[in-house]
């Protein structure tokens, strides 16, 4: 176990360096300079003083002594500095701020996406073919298929201005403050579907197998079958496709912050994108692949748990 | 009681009385939450070219301020003097004004500010107040790092500077009312990114910045000189969803915001009346380059123009947007209101036939760019394809992209704008052999039209004709040189609730935070 732990850290070196180097590659080589993009069509300055500029941020070198430097850099902790905030904020304390509230936000997505998910999916399966399992396939089929930008004006003029249930349209003041409620809500409708169905799917799939049918002749009843027989099985599917929703949750949304006026990890890469801000484009892509490795290593940990056949070693 | 003696009782007891009234209107809380549209990128005033603007005004003053008629008024400084060369400005400040810290303002104060401004590394990519102080003496060395000392910002005394041009600049002493020129305290540790967070002021406003939530607020400062604001706090909160705004503002959780054209439709049919229009502001426009075949050719630049209808088109997609047929727009000095573009498939054909390529299947193919990250003018150039097409004949190719990386292209679309309230400016941008638009859109203009603008800028701001020369150099520009199509004019709004009073706004779309006032609503 333990060296299953070490080598698949380990794996995520080379993974995190291919990473940087494919970044940073498209960065340097790409279309477009990124002062000259912040230049837009504005009046241009003259090259000289461009070239300075270029000088201080350091984008006048070599690709190679630029990428060596942000991997040394990397290794001490350092992100570099945004070139698009004249203030030269560090990327590393940007991206610990917007990832503590995408951290919020999506972890309490998550957790309500399973408690949610996970019992609808189970009731529907149990339900198979009756009203109660369209009505709940039919919604959390239906919800989703509205894009964010219009379900989410949609739900400020209903809930805000017209049935006045919250009183707040924008911003962020922690998970538990009302302005916490439309994004968490659609975060969580977005990605139901998949965890229902799946349950539901692994749960039918479960429902006729012999164990099940063994464990009701032990004469245990219906729910204690259900917990402690299928729904432990039925959940390796269903944590295989958690750990993806997880991560896209955990990296944020750009949709939804954007749009309720959240300061997270989405916004910073709406921010790096938009203003072609190569520093926190960097930080923001290696951040988000660390994520998306890290929620694969914990759902790869957490197989064993379900099904003792899984053995890491 | 005699009469004269009751009607003194009268109109001392309306005295007293009317400054009564007028302080139970007001609000018991005078706090206004305000818009941001986009992430605060900077703070200090040399850099800010966005949103920040808002506040600058009221948190490191200018020498000047300006009036929403474009006049010049004392801010920092009561007061300015122009050299008969038009070489040196002399300003001199406020006796009484002092940093929010309590320290003195001082001519030197202001000295060191704008020479830290001018700095490379504190100058934005797109030049910031090297923009406006490049002609000054020693700026440039400035800002290069050559030198330490601006020569041309002489201190004369404690409250008096001089400023000396190294050429004399047409409305120089506007660019002293510009943000751009707001002071900051050069004794501080500006160069500390978290200095910005709580930086000392100078104005009717302190100010902190939470740039891990993009919160920014103004607290009324008890060290302004002048009379204090009415306000006690102002908040700025960003919002970059027009529609969240649109909805927090009907839901009243804001008070103010701006908008740059996104809800014009709709608020000109919801909050038509507390729209306040920004004036003087600057248009969008099409720029054709007579370095590259075949926009080399002026009577194809002119059959290419005149083939479009830009007011219907224009019209019929952006209904609230105003039409722009000119340069110098409809609120700046010598705005030539009866200019127009024509439209004319017919002229158009007979130009194209004066061309040196004679018919359309001559005509190599038109490359017109822009820029993909404003959708709209893809169908506005789409629906110009059309019109050359059909009136022309002639094949033109749109190329949406990110950056104009190379000048390969005939027809590039830019936006732009007077920095002061004078056509010198915008027009010289285009006109001059320099010019720095003219220069972008690789469109070098004709020697007489650069002369043109020369004897326009060399005429005293009183001469009758100066208006008539200016304008002259705008209808060869568009009219007779086909180099600048003007398209839509830019519809900036301030909306503001009916409860916020007072409320004013200038060229530099700043707020006068410090004269407005919240009524009980």
């Amino acid at each position: 176990m333990t060296t299953y732990v070490l080598r698949r850290l380990l794996h995520m070196i080379p993974t995190l360096l291919g990473v940087i180097l494919i970044t940073f590659t498209l960065g340097y080589y790409g279309p477009g300079d990124p002062l000259q993009y912040q230049l837009g069509e504005q009046i241009p300055p003259d090259p000289e003083q461009l070239a300075r500029l270029r000088e201080l941020y350091g984008l006048d070198r070599p690709f190679h002594e630029q990428l060596v430097d942000y991997i040394v850099g990397l290794a001490q902790g350092d992100m570099g500095m945004s070139i698009s905030v004249q203030a030269k904020r560090p990327i590393r304390d940007m991206l610990g701020t917007g990832l503590g509230v995408s951290l919020q936000l999506g972890g309490a997505a998550a957790v309500l996406i399973f408690v949610i998910g996970v019992p609808l999916g189970m009731l529907a399966a149990y339900k198979h073919n009756s009203l109660i399992d369209y009505i709940i396939v039919s919604f959390s089929a239906m919800l989703p298929t509205i894009p964010v930008f219009v379900l989410a004006p949609l739900l400020l003029i209903l809930a805000v201005l017209q049935l006045k249930i919250l009183p707040y349209s924008f911003g962020w003041e922690g998970l538990l403050d009302p302005r916490a409620i439309l994004p968490l809500f659609i975060l969580v409708v977005g990605p139901l579907l998949t965890i229902v169905r799946q349950t539901r799917s692994a749960v039918l799939e479960a429902l006729p197998q012999d164990y099940v049918r063994t464990a009701k002749a032990k004469g245990l009843g219906n729910r204690q079958v259900m917990m402690r027989h299928i729904l432990k099985n039925a959940l390796a599917p269903v944590v295989t496709s958690m750990g993806f929703v997880v991560a896209s949750l955990l990296t944020g949304s750009l949709f939804i912050e954007s749009i309720f006026g959240i300061p997270g990890f989405g916004k910073l890469i709406y921010d790096g994108l938009r203003s072609f801000d190569y520093p926190l484009i960097l930080g923001t892509t290696l951040v988000s692949s660390f994520i998306i490795m890290a929620s694969n290593f914990i759902v790869d940990m957490i197989y064993p748990l379900l099904d003792p056949r899984v053995n890491l070693d | 009681m005699n009469k004269h003696r009751l009607l003194w009782v009268v109109v001392a007891l309306l005295i007293s009385i009317v400054p009564t009234i007028a302080q139970d209107d007001l609000a018991e809380e005078q706090v206004v939450t305000a818009v941001m549209e986009s992430s605060v990128s900077v703070i200090h005033p040399s850099a800010v070219g966005g949103g920040q603007r808002d506040w600058t005004r009221v948190t490191f003053a200018a020498p000047f301020v300006r009036t929403p008629e474009g006049e010049l008024e004392p801010w920092l400084a009561t007061g300015y003097e122009v050299s008969d060369d038009g070489l040196e400005y002399t300003i001199s400040l406020e006796p009484e004004a002092i940093f929010s810290d309590g320290t003195p303002i001082t001519a030197e104060s202001l000295k060191e500010a704008w020479e830290w401004g001018v700095k490379v590394e504190n100058i934005p990519s797109w030049g910031g107040l090297m923009t406006i102080f490049e002609p000054i003496v020693g700026i440039p060395e400035v800002s290069a790092g050559e030198s330490d000392d601006a020569e041309g910002l002489v201190v004369v005394d404690d409250h008096t500077l001089t400023i000396v041009l190294s050429r004399p600049v047409i409305g120089f002493q506007d660019a002293l009312g510009s943000y751009l020129t707001g002071i900051v305290k050069a004794d501080d540790d500006l160069d500390n990114p978290d200095y910005w967070r709580s930086p000392t002021t100078a104005g009717p406003f302190t100010l902190t910045w939470n740039p891990d939530t993009d919160e920014v607020d103004l607290t009324r400062n008890d060290n302004w000189w002048g009379e204090p604001a009415t306000l006690t706090e102002i908040h700025y909160r960003l919002i970059s969803d027009v529609q969240t705004k649109l909805i927090a503002y009907e839901n009243d959780e804001i008070a103010v915001f701006k908008d740059t054209g996104g809800l014009l439709d709709q608020i000109s049919q919801t909050h038509a009346d507390e729209m306040i229009p920004i004036p003087g502001l600057g248009f969008f426009f099409l720029a054709v380059s007579n370095q590259v075949e075949p926009t080399t050719d002026v009577h194809l630049r002119r059959a290419l123009l005149y083939a479009i209808d830009h007011e219907t088109v224009i019209g019929a997609l952006f209904p609230n947007h105003p039409v722009a047929s000119t340069i110098v727009q409809g609120s700046t000095v010598c705005y030539n209101a009866d200019l127009t573009i024509p439209y004319d498939p017919e002229l158009a054909r007979e130009e194209l036939a004066m061309s040196e390529y004679g018919s359309a299947e001559n005509v190599p193919p038109v490359q017109v760019y822009f820029y993909t990250s404003i959708d709209f003018w893809g169908r506005i150039l789409t629906a110009y394809q059309q019109q050359w097409q059909e009136n022309l004949g002639i094949e033109v190719q749109l190329n949406g992209v990110d950056t104009y990386d190379d000048t390969v292209g005939n027809v590039y679309r830019f936006s732009g704008g007077p920095t002061i309230n004078d056509p010198s400016d915008i027009l010289t941008k285009f006109a001059a052999q320099n010019g720095n638009y003219a220069a972008v859109a690789n469109y070098t203009p004709p020697e007489e039209l650069s002369a043109l603008i020369e004897e326009a800028n060399s005429l005293p701001m009183d001469a009758e004709n100066r208006c008539d020369v200016y304008q002259d150099v705008e209808n060869q520009l568009i009219v007779e040189e086909a180099a600048v199509w003007p398209q839509i004019g830019v519809p900036y709004n301030w909306v503001v609730k009916p409860y916020i009073q007072g409320f004013e706004t200038s060229l530099n779309q700043d707020i006068n935070w410090e004269s407005i006032v919240v009524l009980a609503n």
